[in-house]
């Protein structure tokens, strides 16, 4: 046994600090995960529908499918 | 006391057991009787057990407990330290040390899933019957060229990466 005393160890608001730290890390792990998927999953998938959807032309991609074959109702010409 | 001992044999490392604790500190065998009465405990959120860790003390342990309704500055710190360990076993230090059980804990778990693998490789190639021929080459390049055909998920999904002007995979 050493005849050094140790340093007092934190007695007080030992509680306190554990959930101001925790209540610190769940508010911005929270923020970073909404903000992770918004910029890397929500607003991509939405730039790509804008995009496919700019210069769509539905009776080009009609006739494109027909020409393939596959509708029992539109035969190919 | 003896589980403990053959699973060291296996394996070198501290698997821990409750029961072998309990005839520690004490003359040696636990009687049925005590189980009903309090007894000592090392625990994290029990700082203070029911009863101390040493039940029958020794005549010098007994001299000592009597020093120690004297002054307490008169002890030596080696007294101290034996009334502590006379009223506790473990300390906290002791109490929370690590173990190397985690690596007995690991190392069997891989071992049983590579036992598992065993067995699933075995099975793949002595009891399964042939996959469906809707697997084979040809029918997943025609299945694929239909799907493209039909445009499907052409927004994210597998008609966004064919290039149809060129009839190819995009790069």
């Amino acid at each position: 046994m050493s005849s050094a005393l140790l340093p007092k160890p934190q007695m007080r608001r030992l509680l306190a600090r554990r959930m101001k730290f925790h209540l610190f890390g769940a508010f911005f792990v929270s923020v970073g995960c909404a903000a992770l998927y918004k910029f890397g999953v929500a607003d991509p998938r939405k730039r790509a529908y804008a995009e496919f959807y700019k210069n769509y032309d539905p009776m080009k991609d009609f006739e494109a499918m027909r020409a393939a074959g596959v509708f029992e109702s539109a035969p190919p010409k | 006391m003896l589980a403990s001992r053959a699973f060291s044999l296996i394996g070198k490392r501290a698997i821990s057991t409750s029961i072998c604790v309990r005839a520690h500190g004490h003359a040696g065998v636990v009687k049925a009787e005590d189980f009903s009465l309090p007894a000592y405990v090392d625990r994290r959120d029990v700082p203070l057990p029911e009863v101390a860790f040493v039940r029958d003390l020794s005549a010098q342990q007994k001299a000592l407990k009597e020093k120690e309704k004297a002054s307490w500055t008169a002890l030596s710190v080696d007294e101290k330290v034996e009334l502590y360990r006379i009223k506790f076993n473990e300390s906290y230090a002791e109490m929370n040390r690590g173990s190397n059980e985690w690596k007995t804990v690991l190392g069997a778990v891989f071992f049983f899933l590579g036992v598992t693998g065993v067995i699933l490789i075995w099975q793949k190639h002595y009891m399964y019957g042939p996959i469906p021929h809707t697997f084979s080459d040809e029918w997943l390049s025609a299945q694929t060229k239909r799907m493209l055909d039909m445009r499907i998920n052409p927004v994210e999904g597998i008609s966004s990466q064919w290039d149809f002007e060129k009839n190819e995979w995009k790069k």
